[in-house]
């Protein structure tokens, strides 16, 4: 029973630990959660800037 | 303090960005790379007198007048925005190009520091430049730098500070060039033109002129030959494809995968018998097995990588794009289309994101609704997984899916081009071909790491949760009960799986198993061999013996229930089909249509099925002489697509022949 309880919260810190992480990139401004092209914030993402044409 | 970095297209700004800040922006030896401003904070290694100094990377422009959408973001950085000061920088073996927007950004009362980049190729290039001379005529700091190698680096920095809020004048004291006026425009850029010139001819000296032919011209007129061009590109991709699948990447995913296992073993070994069957299999199978499939392949995509940024960096990209532009303006597309694709190949968010650089609305849209089928890093894992699965690691299957892709492109662009009415239509692209270099090795292995990360972070999120998922999908059914064994069919996957699957029968893989992947590759392409693993509970597909082995199958084919041409049918179906949400949702954007983005999807989803129809029904019938199964169904299906895509091309013509009548 124990061993069980232990590997439910294993599964649930792996799983809480990979959706925090993509939350976190995207409040961040990245579209997809490690993203090369995003860096870690709003400035440095080219994905994110659907920025108004100019032209 | 703020530091504008501005300077033209494919001068060392990204590069010198990343040295000074100690980022990783992409750079690429090729114009048009950097598409929005970054920003970033000087080192503490070059910022000795303390204090924060933020830079801010602007794309390329060759002037204040915009003509691109990049050049109208920097353009207005620096009119609007009015940074401290502003690092120009400056190709020094370009200086009679790069020198006419040196001349206007002195005219807008911000302190301007001059980086002479590149000027570690000034004597391999028999170019001397007389710095202090050139300083004196400009009114401005001028320093050398060597942004590859970080040469020059605190002095432009010391400079950009000791500038802080000087007033500098402007050396050239023509008219405003802000006239609305286009003659007086004109006569403006003349005179500018002509001030650069007698500028260059006071500072510079060259040993080679410029009209004489030069080794690098001689290589380009084959190697961006319009004929030529292509078996070269061709050779080119077979060459990376081949040392990433056949001969390095198999090697070190050996010893990759062979961790994975150990670990798996280790898990299993400690959970022992006492844990809950369902909670060690989501544990094992579900995550780890899921995620360790997909990383299995990592050390084939980072060669991969190493050897595309070793193209990139060399030049040779530029010359692709040459190469491919004429052959894109045949089908209605803009000649700047072919930088998105390009860039697509890393990533197609970034590529369709890179279309707003297209001035033309329908070029645009057009654009963004094609560059997703250029294969992308995501879909690298399910061509390596086809390839070593089914056809021995041939190189051939990854080189041709960008040649399909390619045809695909151009094909898909002569039916929107048809659909849309719209003929050739008449564009300028002017690309400066960026010299051929030894590529940096150091540069390609930051690009390799940094695409790496990147990997091993979206194996860890998206594919680890997605894995979960599907798991827990095969293992319960509606009513949260257990599946019994031998009654799979009845899970949540498979309920949902399975109407897809029906409409994949002709095309070879009506499996739900197959259908769920390719479902779950929506999410995120690489899910598709997350999702394969899962459901057939694999950890390796790397080494296709032991895999054989582990599922008691006489050939590894028959463990997934496919033929070779099935699975190809398969790959050119993931691969084809739209791309993953996110750059759905890019394209959306960038696209600034639903009606385009309907079509877009509508177009991916035909074009996907259809070509993957045709692989296997052709290729059975080449294999086995009969047809597939399926085939007139799916013929049925195909045709439909086609008769839609005849009704809209119909509809078009006869709106433009009311149009025609009603203009007579």
């Amino acid at each position: 029973m124990l061993t069980n309880f232990i590997v439910v919260l294993i599964i649930a810190a792996i799983v809480a630990g990979a959706a925090a992480k993509m939350i976190i990139d995207r409040i961040k401004g990245a579209p997809c959660a490690g993203c090369p092209y995003s860096g870690l914030d709003n400035q440095s993402c080219q994905c994110t800037e659907h920025s108004a044409r100019t032209i | 303090m703020r530091i504008a970095h501005a300077g033209d297209p494919n001068s060392g700004k990204t590069t010198l960005f990343n040295a000074i800040t100690g980022k990783i922006e992409h750079v690429g030896n090729w114009p048009g790379v950097t598409i929005a401003k970054k920003e970033g904070d000087v080192r503490k290694a070059l910022n000795r007198e303390g204090g924060m100094i933020r830079v801010v990377d602007l794309p390329g422009a060759y002037s204040l007048s915009p003509f691109t959408t990049e050049e109208s973001i920097t353009s207005e950085f620096v009119r609007n925005e009015k940074p401290d000061v502003i690092i120009n920088i400056v190709d020094a073996t370009n200086l009679s190009r790069s020198l006419f927007f040196t001349t206007q950004l002195l005219e807008l009362s911000i302190p301007v520091v001059v980086a002479l980049n590149k000027s570690d190729l000034l004597d391999k290039k028999g170019i001397v430049i007389n710095r202090e001379v050139l300083a004196k005529k400009l009114g401005c700091p001028v320093v050398e730098t060597a942004s590859t190698k970080g040469h020059g680096l605190p002095e432009l920095i010391e400079q950009a500070r000791i500038v802080y809020g000087d007033k500098q004048t402007a050396p050239f004291t023509g008219l405003s060039s802000s006239n609305k006026d286009q003659a007086v425009d004109d006569k403006v850029k003349h005179e500018r033109f002509t001030f650069v010139e007698g500028l260059v001819k006071d500072v510079e000296t060259r040993k080679v002129a410029s009209i004489k032919q030069t080794r690098q011209d001689a290589a380009d007129r084959v190697v961006a030959h319009r004929i030529l061009g292509i078996p070269i590109f061709a050779a080119v991709i077979y060459f990376v494809f081949s040392l990433s699948q056949t001969y390095l990447g198999p090697p070190l995913a050996d010893y990759l995968v062979s961790w994975i296992d150990s670990f798996y073993e280790y898990i299993g070994g400690l959970m022992g018998a006492d844990v809950s069957p369902i909670l060690s299999s989501l544990l094992l199978d579900g995550i780890i097995g899921g995620v360790g499939a997909v990383m299995g392949f990592l050390p084939l995509i980072m060669v991969l990588f190493f050897l595309l940024a070793l193209l990139e960096d060399s030049g040779y990209m530029a010359r692709v794009a040459v190469v491919m532009d004429r052959h894109l303006k045949r089908v209605g597309l803009s000649g700047r289309s072919i930088i998105p694709m390009v860039i697509g190949t890393g990533c197609a968010i970034p590529g369709v994101m890179a279309t707003r650089t297209i001035r033309d609305d329908r070029q645009r849209r057009t654009t963004a609704m094609l560059t997703p089928f250029m294969p992308c890093g995501a879909k690298l894992p399910i061509i390596a997984l086809f390839a070593g699965v089914f056809f021995g690691d041939a190189a051939w299957v990854g080189t041709s899916m960008y040649f399909v892709a390619i045809l695909i492109i151009v094909i898909s662009a002569l039916i929107v081009q048809r659909i849309t009415n719209n003929g050739p239509a008449e564009s300028y692209f002017i690309m400066e071909l960026p010299d051929y270099r030894l590529p940096s090795l150091k540069r390609a292995t930051v690009s390799m790491f940094s695409r790496a990360k990147a990997f091993i972070i979206r194996a860890a999120t998206i594919i680890l949760l997605c894995n979960a998922a599907v798991h827990l999908m095969q293992t319960f059914t509606w009513s949260f009960q257990v599946v019994e064994p031998g009654m799979e069919g009845t899970s949540i996957l498979a309920t949902i799986a399975s109407p897809f699957a029906f409409l994949l029968i002709p095309l070879g893989f009506g499996a739900w198993q197959l259908a769920a992947a390719a479902i779950a590759g929506l999410i995120a392409k690489e899910n598709v061999v997350g999702a394969l693993a899962v459901v057939y509970g694999i950890t390796n597909f790397i080494d296709t013996e032991e895999l054989a082995l582990l599922s008691g199958a006489g050939e590894v084919a028959e463990v997934m229930g496919l033929t070779s041409v099935a699975a190809l049918a398969y790959l050119v179906f993931n691969l084809f089909t739209p791309p993953c949400f996110a750059a759905i949702g890019a394209m959306n954007a960038e696209m600034d249509s639903r009606n385009w983005l309907w079509a877009g999807i509508g177009l991916q989803f035909g074009v996907g099925y259809t070509v993957a129809y045709f692989v296997y029904q052709v290729g059975t019938l080449i294999t086995t002489g009969s047809f597939g199964t399926g085939v007139i169904p799916g013929l049925l299906g195909v045709a439909l697509i086609a008769g839609v895509i005849v009704y809209l091309v119909r509809r078009n013509d006869h709106k433009s022949r009311v149009e025609l009548k009603e203009a007579v």
